[in-house]
């Protein structure tokens, strides 16, 4: 492909090759390929039930591949002592966003480091100075600052995202998948969220992939765009390339 | 679509509602058949109301200063056996409620865990507490301990259940941070367990209060010992003086329960009308 000799001096984060998925005896996604550099703003659609969040959940290491090999930062998810070396390397975003209700918007947040954190600070509550200082930095980049004592469930759907945002990347993570995080969301709110993730990756190089359910938005944040249906990738092209978008707009547009 | 496919789905949507009205009404014609069996209507059919005109009005409260004192000593002593019973029973319960939920483990831990809660469950307080008497002697400190396997019985049942309905969400968006399975105890399952978990320990702790005051009559301590004397020498008065003492307490603690649990309601609910 034309898009990856333009890219090549990035190292790749996601490296799926021929992979198959699936629970048991039933295989969801199947032959999936996808090499996904450093840095970038991946999307993935495609109609519901056909298998992004199956994929997204392997990415996570939730999910064992049946079949292939997927390597994400150059680390082959292979055996437990792999898998445990990615924790906290990718920040993974839920469909449902997964904040914690009986938390306020500011232990949400710190519940991102967790990570770092030892067995004794983390059963006592003892979070470091340095962990305070980062999130209050993050809430500040993503306008959240003046909420950080709310109840989480008092604040509004775009403000939610922002707060699962910053507590997926209060720990750094190299690559950010969110599922369907712009859903729901007014086109305000859409530009207001992505511009400020945009600025965040720029400055510590995030690769980043989302799954979007509108094709507009895909086309205007991200880099590269993943079609998929019935458990197969049926396309991938640049963000860019007219052509290719409007053929796939007319594939999915009544 | 075929006229076959269509029954098929018309059937499912049918089914809906309608399943769980057949079956209340199924447990509600079962009940019938129970009251009839034990002859429960015979109560209204004898016209003998004279043994509830009775209860009222034979007996008096009896509230002299020494039944005051005693019941007031007892009802102290009642107190202490159900604070630290639950106090430990709760902390107890907490890693076998873990281990009992069937998401967290596999089967192998969970169904022999829950072989020993259901164990505990089966023996009422009353015999844990003679049980607790044999073995430790008369007295608070087996009151206590009898509330304990009680409250560990109970509470871990109660836990181990709402577990099971927590959503995924937030447990796989911690574990990709890189929190370890106790950290997502202590971060996601106990935050988002609280609010049951907080009307769990004041219902425990209520529950404990009546179950602390049975244990008296086989000598565990508390105000039960003193009902137990009152009903052997017929008092009934000072017996009913206790029982009231009883109840005050009871709603006291329900009280100080709700307004606790109100901070936990989901501060929406102050903003609608429904």
């Amino acid at each position: 492909m034309e898009l990856n000799k333009v890219e090549k001096p990035n190292k790749l984060i996601v490296d799926i090759n021929n992979l198959n998925i699936g629970y048991k005896n039933q295989t969801i996604l199947s032959n999936i390929n996808l090499q996904i550099p450093q840095g970038q703003c991946w999307a993935i659609i495609g109609p519901s039930g056909s298998g992004k969040t199956t994929l997204f959940k392997t990415i996570n290491t939730l999910i064992k591949p049946l079949k292939g090999s997927l390597k994400l930062i150059d680390i082959p998810v292979d055996s437990k002592k792999n898998i445990s070396r990615l924790k906290g390397k990718i920040g993974y975003i839920p469909q449902n966003l997964g904040l914690i209700s009986n938390l306020n918007v500011k232990e949400n947040i710190l519940t991102g480091s967790l990570g770092r954190l030892s067995i004794f600070q983390s059963i006592f509550g003892i979070i470091p100075e340095d962990e305070f200082i980062n999130t209050s930095k993050i809430m500040k980049q993503l306008k959240i600052d003046h909420l950080a004592n709310k109840d989480i469930r008092l604040i509004s759907g775009g403000e939610k995202r922002r707060v699962a945002i910053a507590r997926s990347l209060l720990h750094n993570p190299q690559l950010l998948v969110a599922d369907e995080l712009l859903s729901e969301l007014d086109p305000l709110t859409v530009k207001l969220v992505m511009n400020q993730v945009k600025s965040l990756q720029n400055e510590s190089n995030t690769t980043i992939i989302l799954i979007e359910h509108n094709i507009e938005v895909a086309a205007k944040y991200a880099d590269v765009i993943v079609v998929i249906n019935e458990g197969k990738i049926i396309s991938q092209f640049s963000s860019t390339d007219t052509t290719k978008m409007n053929e796939i707009k007319e594939l999915i547009t009544l | 679509m075929t006229n076959n496919d269509n029954k098929g789905i018309m059937k499912i949507v049918k089914a809906t509602f309608i399943s769980p009205s057949f079956f209340f009404v199924i447990i509600t014609i079962l009940t019938i058949i129970a009251l009839l069996d034990i002859n429960f209507f015979r109560i209204f059919s004898q016209g003998k109301f004279q043994g509830i005109q009775n209860l009222f009005t034979t007996y008096s409260l009896e509230r002299s200063e020494k039944v005051n004192e005693n019941i007031l000593y007892a009802l102290f002593e009642t107190l202490q056996i159900a604070l630290i019973g639950t106090y430990f029973g709760v902390i107890f319960s907490f890693p076998f409620s873990i281990l009992a939920a069937n998401n967290f483990n596999s089967k192998l831990v969970y169904i022999p865990i829950r072989i020993i809660l259901s164990g505990i469950r089966t023996i009422p307080s009353l015999i844990w507490g003679l049980l607790a008497v044999i073995a430790f002697g008369l007295g608070p400190r087996a009151g206590v301990i009898a509330i304990i396997f009680y409250t560990i019985g109970y509470i871990s049942k109660f836990q181990y259940e709402i577990f099971e309905g927590i959503k995924t969400d937030s447990i796989e968006a911690l574990s990709s941070i890189g929190a370890t399975k106790l950290q997502i105890t202590r971060y996601v399952v106990f935050p988002e367990t609280a609010n049951e978990l907080i009307s769990q320990i004041i219902f425990m702790f209520e529950y404990n209060i009546r179950s602390s005051s049975i244990i008296g009559f086989v000598g565990a301590g508390g105000i039960g010992y003193l009902l137990s004397l009152y009903l052997d020498y017929f008092r009934i008065g000072a017996l009913s003086t206790a029982l009231i003492y009883l109840l005050i307490i009871v709603v006291i603690i329900d009280f100080i329960g709700s307004s606790i649990r109100k901070r936990f309601q989901d501060p929406n609910f102050e903003e609608i009308n429904f």
